[in-house]
């Protein structure tokens, strides 16, 4: 009588760092961050709670539907939600982004980096999957810096949503990927 | 360190029709309930149709949010995607509803009613609630009589978050399953 749904989020550690599925709990932090209109001056601007729902349910399924997606990202040691990391994949994009983003109160500490880079070592560690991409807005130097702090590779500059953005390749050891 | 646990969605039978899970695939029908304008006009818009895809993960997230959602129906006898019903509760409700939409094509055959029927029986035997409402557009005259036929009564018009609702008030757990 049931049917057996795949994956949700398996849960990953780092040195400061939890990364773990998505839960209800979160909501409210998530919603916060993104009403923040500077916060959020790279990825388009502040958004209202209803939509914050909608995109927030949307992050928690997309790991039934594709097998992966984003973590929800916390401070081990105060199991404060600090913001997310993973693998984005919206039916539009023909490919997942390595995607990261630290509310305000945590940044300037790493904390990207090493959600990112837990996401991307994860994601890597599966077989033969390709190596994701990234991208930034032209003046979110904070995110480039850790793109190229992850290895990743400049490729040709794209639009997305309508914004200019830096296109990353990421680098898997070991593979050989080109950058396009 | 990874953890993997299946998020497990009932499924519920009725005589004509599956409530179930959701696959990848629903996206398609529910590109076309959501594409219709009259249809759409009651819930919320017409949707670009990426966004179907984005409905089917945000129904998916719900259920590993909240621990329940809206199903997609199936139709026994074609197997085909016609809609979806269930409980469904955003942040900004002001408390769990019984929701149903179906694909225009499949109107007027009672499957709406089956399926809500269905859903507000899990709602009480499975899901354990004391009680029960539905939102309804003020201009949704086939879903006003559905939520009356339900034994629903009108209770009040409110605003939720952008849009305005009557609410129906659907009878106790111990008047409907009786």
């Amino acid at each position: 009588m049931t049917d057996d749904l795949p994956l949700v989020a398996p849960t990953l550690e780092t040195e400061r760092l939890i990364l773990r599925g998505w839960e209800l709990e979160d909501f409210d932090a998530y919603a916060a961050f993104v009403a923040n209109d500077e916060a959020n001056r790279f990825r388009g601007g502040a958004v209202d709670r209803i939509t914050a729902w909608k995109d927030f349910e949307g992050l928690a399924g997309q790991w039934a539907l594709r097998g992966y997606g984003t973590f929800a990202v916390e401070d081990k040691e105060t199991g404060e939600l600090v913001g997310w990391a993973g693998l984005w994949h919206p039916v539009r994009l023909d490919e997942p982004e390595l995607c990261w983003s630290v509310f305000p109160a945590f940044t300037g500490q790493g904390y990207a980096h090493e959600a990112a880079g837990a996401a991307l070592v994860w994601w890597t560690q599966i077989e033969d999957n390709p190596a994701p991409f990234s991208m930034t807005h032209p003046d979110n130097i904070a995110s480039q810096r850790v793109a190229e702090k992850l290895g990743a590779l400049r490729g040709e500059d794209f639009e997305f949503d309508g914004r200019p953005s830096f296109f990353f390749r990421h680098q898997i050891a070991g593979r050989e990927e080109m950058v396009h | 360190m990874t953890t993997d646990y299946a998020l497990t969605i009932p499924t519920l039978e009725t005589e004509r029709l599956l409530l179930r899970g959701w696959k990848e695939s629903d996206a398609e029908g529910y590109g076309e309930l959501y594409g219709d304008e009259d249809n759409a006009k009651f819930i919320g818009g017409v949707m670009a149709p990426w966004d179907a895809w984005r409905m089917v993960a945000q129904r998916i997230g719900q259920w590993h949010l909240r621990g329940f959602a809206m199903f997609a129906i199936e139709e026994k006898a074609s197997g085909q995607f016609i809609g979806h019903a269930g409980p469904n509760f955003p942040k900004g409700w002001p408390e769990p509803e019984i929701g149903w939409g179906l694909v225009k094509r499949f109107h007027g055959k009672g499957y709406a009613f089956e399926a809500a029927r269905a859903s507000l029986r899990f709602a009480y035997e499975v899901l354990g609630w004391d009680t029960a409402m539905s939102l309804v557009d003020p201009d949704n005259t086939p879903s006003a009589k559905l939520a009356t036929r339900l034994g629903a009564t009108y209770e009040s018009t409110q605003t939720v978050t952008s849009f305005t609702a009557d609410v129906y008030r659907h009878l106790s757990p111990k008047e409907f399953l009786k």
